[in-house]
């Protein structure tokens, strides 16, 4: 199918979006084959030659309308069949969050990504937030984004999962996904919002859950010993 | 059976007396004139637009390289040439061309009327065209550069001048396609009312070629669709200029809101301009086939 030669889908959803394009790509070309197909025979068998007369067929009434009509019931069947597909897909990324395993903060702005980490006591709102210019996850475990944007309309999008979510001003999107292999994506922002929109990108990286812990580990202490450094250097009543 | 005497042709100039330049053009109220003043604007336009999309392309193809008839790209520009290529193409090419040049030129010569209902506000529409036309090259030299919010101008990055560095740029874009609205709302109105008024004696609206019947349907889409559009973009200027914060989430507003009133004109806007375009099909395949189209009646529903 036309997947095929999509980025390889890394992601527990990514199978039933390419099943929607797919079955669109399937149903169109069909279509067209036989559309197009038409068009040519006829033109071929019922061209103009010497002695060939040409028969006028008004098209009125029911009986002769159902030659536009039938064909416009199948368009509408195969609508309502790519609708379903879709809402299936739709209800799974957008219209359910799945408890998640750890949620991440994503601030877009112009032009950088910002993924910001809760606490070690899990929370965002204590002050002992980690915040990233790369965004790590654990692979096989539900992640949560809370996308949110500090100026223009921007737009998270990794190919591989198949997730593409705009990132709005005014709102607290929240997005998720679960990785299914280990690697390094491209996050790119797909929302024109200003002269380095093209540059506005960032990295994903999937680890097994025991290497990202030992991330998070490592990242929260180096943080601890900066915030220790900048204290010492700068005494308050110095 | 005798030959009927063929009519005599006259030039625009002989038609109107040989009153000068000014009176037998920008003066004319006559839809044959005022159709091809709509395919010279269209025609220029397109030739602007076609430019920028070669920069474009060029562009993509060789990024960083100077341009042949050019030079160098920088990024704002590139935006700026994606949006007003785009602006262009779809406001003042092909509906200037598919509307304003084929419906005013047909829709009078297939009905059998004289002219269009309402001759001096045709007039009005192809000068409000040809301003619009202005404002929007005009827009292209400003100092803070040309619209670069995309066509689709989505705030806040096209509400807050900071966030694109354009000022003027932005504004006169707004401006000009205020005008390009009123315009085709002034010529949809005369579409309408001469298709439903003027149609000559025995001509009844199941006797219409199907080019009247889409280009006036092509009319009633636009102007049951456009208004919202009209409003949100004097919204958005008003955001630029006097600070009010329609689309600025900061003060309560919402960038959604943009984004409702644009499609809300943008999807029925695709079916402007298609329709016109299928109905010149529908019109030249049957006289090339040499009979009638079939199913007429099923089209018009």
């Amino acid at each position: 199918m036309i997947s095929a030669w999509f980025p390889a889908n890394v992601s527990t959803y990514g199978g039933q979006i390419d099943h929607v394009i797919n079955l669109i790509f399937v149903i169109v070309a069909i279509r067209f084959v036989l559309a197009q197909g038409a068009i040519i025979y006829f033109a071929i068998r019922y061209r103009r030659k010497p002695g060939s007369k040409a028969y006028y067929v008004h098209g009125e009434g029911l009986r002769q309308a159902a030659w536009i009509l039938v064909p416009a019931l199948l368009v509408l069947v195969c609508d309502l069949a790519i609708d379903a597909a879709g809402g299936r897909a739709w209800e799974t990324v957008k219209g359910s969050l799945p408890p998640p395993s750890m949620a991440v903060q994503v601030t877009g702005k112009q032009f950088a990504w910002l993924f910001t980490y809760p606490g070690a006591d899990g929370r965002f709102d204590t002050g002992k937030t980690l915040t990233e210019d790369t965004l790590y996850v654990p692979v096989g475990q539900v992640v949560h984004i809370v996308l949110q944007s500090d100026d223009v309309i921007h737009d998270f999008f990794v190919p591989e999962l198949r997730l593409k979510q705009d990132v709005v001003p005014g709102r607290k999107i929240t997005a998720w996904f679960e990785v299914t292999k280990p690697g390094t994506y491209e996050i790119a922002c797909s929302q024109l919002c200003g002269p380095a929109h093209f540059g506005m990108k960032a990295r994903l990286v999937a680890e097994s859950p025991a290497d990202y812990e030992k991330w998070l580990k490592s990242e929260r202490t180096a943080a601890e010993k900066k915030t220790a450094r900048v204290a010492t250097a700068n005494p308050v009543n110095g | 059976m005798e030959a009927q005497a063929l009519p005599k042709i006259v030039t625009v100039e002989e038609s109107h007396g040989g009153a000068g330049f000014l009176r037998d053009y920008v003066f004319s109220t006559d839809h044959k004139v005022i159709a091809k003043q709509y395919l010279a604007v269209g025609l220029l336009m397109s030739l602007i637009g076609g430019f920028m999309a070669y920069l474009i392309r060029v562009e993509l193809a060789w990024p960083g390289k100077p341009l042949l008839g050019w030079g160098f790209i920088p990024p704002a520009s590139y935006l700026a040439l994606v949006t007003m290529h785009g602006t262009i193409m779809v406001f003042f090419v092909a509906m200037p061309i598919l509307l304003g040049a084929f419906g005013n030129f047909l829709i009078p010569l297939m009905i059998g009327a004289k002219d269009m209902a309402f001759p001096r506000l045709n007039m009005l529409s192809i000068w409000t065209l040809v301003v619009a036309s202005t404002l929007l090259i005009v827009s292209l030299l400003v100092p803070d550069g040309a619209a670069s919010a995309g066509w689709t101008g989505y705030p806040p990055l096209s509400a807050v001048p900071a966030y694109t560095g354009n000022y003027w740029g932005i504004n006169l874009w707004l401006l000009a396609l205020a005008l390009e609205f009123s315009s085709f709302l002034m010529g949809g109105i005369n579409f309408l009312t001469t298709a439903i008024n003027l149609r000559a004696p025995g001509m009844t609206l199941w006797r219409m070629p199907l080019l009247v019947w889409l280009e006036i349907t092509a009319s009633a889409i636009f102007l049951l669709s456009v208004g919202p559009l009209v409003a949100g973009s004097v919204m958005l200027l008003l955001d630029r200029i006097v600070g009010t914060s329609f689309y600025n989430p900061a003060h309560g507003g919402d960038p959604l809101l943009w984004q409702h009133l644009f499609w809300f004109f943008g999807h029925p806007e695709v079916y402007v301009i298609a329709l016109p375009a299928i109905a010149i099909m529908m019109e030249i395949l049957p006289v090339f086939a040499r009979k009638p189209i079939f199913g007429y009646r099923t089209i018009v529903y």
